[in-house]
């Protein structure tokens, strides 16, 4: 077989894209025909189309997720108009998995976890977005990322910071309504939120 | 999310919309940390890079032009901050493990075989070079034609084709070679 460079192309050298269906025109007709004359290239095309669907079967195995979206919303609000990269600091997001991993140490031993004003959030205080109401949330241990992520969704609130040193995270609605009905909807969800209190709006 | 979607997530950015960067971020954050993540051994710096990604996508919005995809853009964007953390840390991108044995072609069947088994597929995909093993999970992952790969990483389609071609030579025989081991 030839390399795809050489004066000399070999229409298998594209089967890669033939295999995930981006390949177009008359690239495409080439290799369907010598595909359709020769089994050696038929084989070859089953497994990498094998190998593709194997690999896009594969789930994402750890993602920084709702975590990496509230470090994201918190050095947005900070950063707009900067041009050059902001530094990354070091093990920022290793301390926010630490925390995180706090959060289900502190979580499995206490019922109850004081959500007063006393506590102080990981950033140094709540941070709420532009207008409107924030939430400050614990979320129970046994809560999966999927289920946070579906009710955050439903009720269109984001995470603006946390967790904090005990797991706490600050959540912003859109308005005083949002809030409320935030409000009603986290505390019945007692399989997913541990505790949950509205800050009020600006 | 087509693209479609996420370009006008990315116009809403480009505005200054945080919830428009919000749901980018969700459409496109496994997939491109995945990306990332494949280059590198520690999933914290591959998080690190993820954030740069994202903040650079908040700055830059408004200079992109529809000239390609969204996804191909920010994936763009993602493998030259890769890079530039390699780059910045001195690291040798991973050597290509497996040996040039020409004399012998790969066993479709046994390719077959072992393209459906997870463990094979992983243990050949990380023997491969790391622009060939880029090559293939943007090809595979993502479903990227070759004109797109060469826009993510900034190569020409030739090259592409190159990377394609040898990445696809070494997984098939890779994979036929531990059938083979297997089944002894």
């Amino acid at each position: 077989m030839t390399g795809p460079n050489s004066e000399d192309d070999e229409p298998q050298d594209l089967l890669v894209f033939l295999a995930n269906d981006t390949l177009e025109g008359e690239e495409r007709r080439v290799l369907e025909q010598a595909v359709a004359a020769n089994p050696e290239l038929r084989a070859e095309l089953a497994a990498l189309t094998a190998a593709r669907i194997q690999m896009q079967g594969t789930e994402v195995e750890t993602s920084p997720g709702e975590f990496g979206l509230a470090r994201l919303m918190r050095d947005a609000n900070a950063n707009r108009s900067v041009t050059q990269p902001k530094a990354t600091k070091p093990g920022l997001w290793k301390i926010a998995a630490i925390a995180a991993m706090a959060l289900l140490a502190v979580q499995a031993t206490l019922p109850y976890l004081n959500t007063g004003p006393d506590v102080e959030l990981a950033d140094g205080g709540p941070e709420s977005l532009d207008t409107g109401p924030t939430l400050t949330v614990a979320f129970a241990a046994t809560a999966t990322e999927k289920e946070i992520r579906a009710l955050l969704l439903e009720l269109d609130l984001t995470i603006v910071s946390g967790p904090s040193a005990l797991g706490l995270y600050t959540l912003a609605a859109k308005d005083e309504g949002a809030a409320a009905r935030a409000l009603d909807r986290l505390n019945a969800a007692t399989g997913i939120v541990e505790s949950v209190e509205v800050e009020g709006g600006d | 999310m087509n693209n479609a979607q996420l370009n006008a997530l990315l116009q809403a950015v480009a505005g200054g919309d945080k919830t428009a960067l919000a749901g980018l971020y969700r459409a496109l954050e496994k997939p491109v940390y995945r990306f990332i993540a494949s280059k590198m051994n520690d999933p914290f710096e591959a998080g690190d890079i993820l954030h740069e990604v994202f903040m650079e996508v908040w700055r830059s919005a408004g200079k992109f032009e529809g000239r390609s995809a969204v996804k191909t853009w920010v994936f763009g964007i993602a493998y030259r901050k890769t890079m530039d953390h390699f780059r910045k840390h001195k690291r040798i991108s991973p050597s290509d493990d497996l040996p040039e044995q020409v004399d012998e072609g790969p066993d479709a069947v046994a390719c077959l075989a072992a393209a459906q088994e997870a463990e094979h597929l992983r243990f050949c995909l990380e023997g491969l070079k790391a622009d060939h093993r880029s090559a293939i999970e943007l090809a595979f992952y993502e479903d990227m034609s070759y004109g797109e790969i060469s826009r993510v990483v900034d190569a020409p389609e030739n090259t592409i084709k190159t990377r394609i071609f040898h990445a696809k030579k070494l997984l098939l025989r890779c994979l036929s070679g531990r059938m083979k081991e297997a089944a002894t």
